[in-house]
């Protein structure tokens, strides 16, 4: 999935502010395998801390099922606890990293419906007047205060421009000092 | 015949319905067991083979359902990206 999104990232259609209209945008290869947001690797490697984990409790049990006295079987209950710990963090562990692709998924897509459908340009002209500007304002939702239009809080964001008379209703960035 | 069908197609959830059974009758199986004997060195093999294998059924459960809802996400954003393709070869 990494690799899916370089290439996301290297195609000269994602590269902001080229701002060059009616260009034509390449073909691009499919961005997400189908099949799932679980790789072998990751899968077989839960599977084997599952398979431990497992094996260990049936271990424990067994064990504990061979002593006579209760005493002597409470080191085997914690030795299954331990197992059992295990083999919940390997799935656990498994749908966490799924999840995680999942959600790198949609940012590819949300970045891939920009560029296709032209939204990184929408409110960028704007900005970048105001950029120009000095004494303009920007703020992105749902910041509460206004920064200047190159702000490093703003990366990633995608700012509006504030009007004048309603700028003294946002505390100011004391980052940028706006 | 629909019913094999849904079931070949739904694997994961229904893997997910039947483990999650699976998990509550080892826990009714254990208490019944353990409740039988009043030995505590009679009752922990109890607690562990049939408690502790409630919670890895039951585990295993949780996480089937789950990756049968990601998948299903993940096919949906799937879809998007050659929709996007399209429209993308379409103005290219």
């Amino acid at each position: 999935m990494s690799s899916t999104l370089t290439r996301v990232q290297n195609d000269p259609g994602f590269e902001a502010g080229t701002g060059e209209t009616g260009q034509a945008r390449p073909p691009v290869e499919p961005l997400l395998v189908a099949g799932g947001p679980f790789q072998r690797r990751e899968s077989l490697l839960a599977a084997i801390v599952a398979a431990v984990g497992l094996a260990g409790l049936a271990w424990c049990w067994d064990s504990a099922a061979d002593e006579r006295y209760w005493r002597e079987q409470l080191s085997w209950v914690s030795g299954a606890a331990m197992f059992t710990v295990l083999f919940v963090l390997a799935v656990a562990g498994w749908i966490v990293v799924g999840m995680r692709r999942l959600r790198r998924g949609f940012r590819v897509i949300a970045l891939r419906k920009n560029v296709v459908l032209g939204l990184d340009e929408v409110g960028r002209a704007d900005v970048a007047e105001a950029d120009s500007d000095a004494s303009a304002l920007v703020r992105a939702h749902p910041m509460q205060r206004v920064h200047r239009p190159s702000c490093l809080l703003l990366r990633g964001k995608d700012p509006v421009v504030v009007p004048a008379t309603e700028a003294h209703s946002y505390e100011r960035c004391g980052m940028c000092r706006s | 015949m629909i019913y094999l069908k849904y079931l070949r197609v739904h694997w994961d959830r229904a893997g997910a319905v039947a483990l999650a059974i699976l998990g509550v009758v080892f826990l009714v199986v254990g208490y019944l067991g353990a409740a039988d004997t009043q030995y505590i060195s009679e009752q922990i093999p109890y607690v562990i083979s049939a408690g502790f294998g409630a919670v890895v059924a039951l585990s295993i459960a949780a996480a089937l359902w789950l990756s049968a809802d990601m998948r299903d996400e993940w096919r949906e954003l799937v879809k998007q990206g050659e929709k996007l393709d399209v429209i993308a070869g379409k103005r290219g």
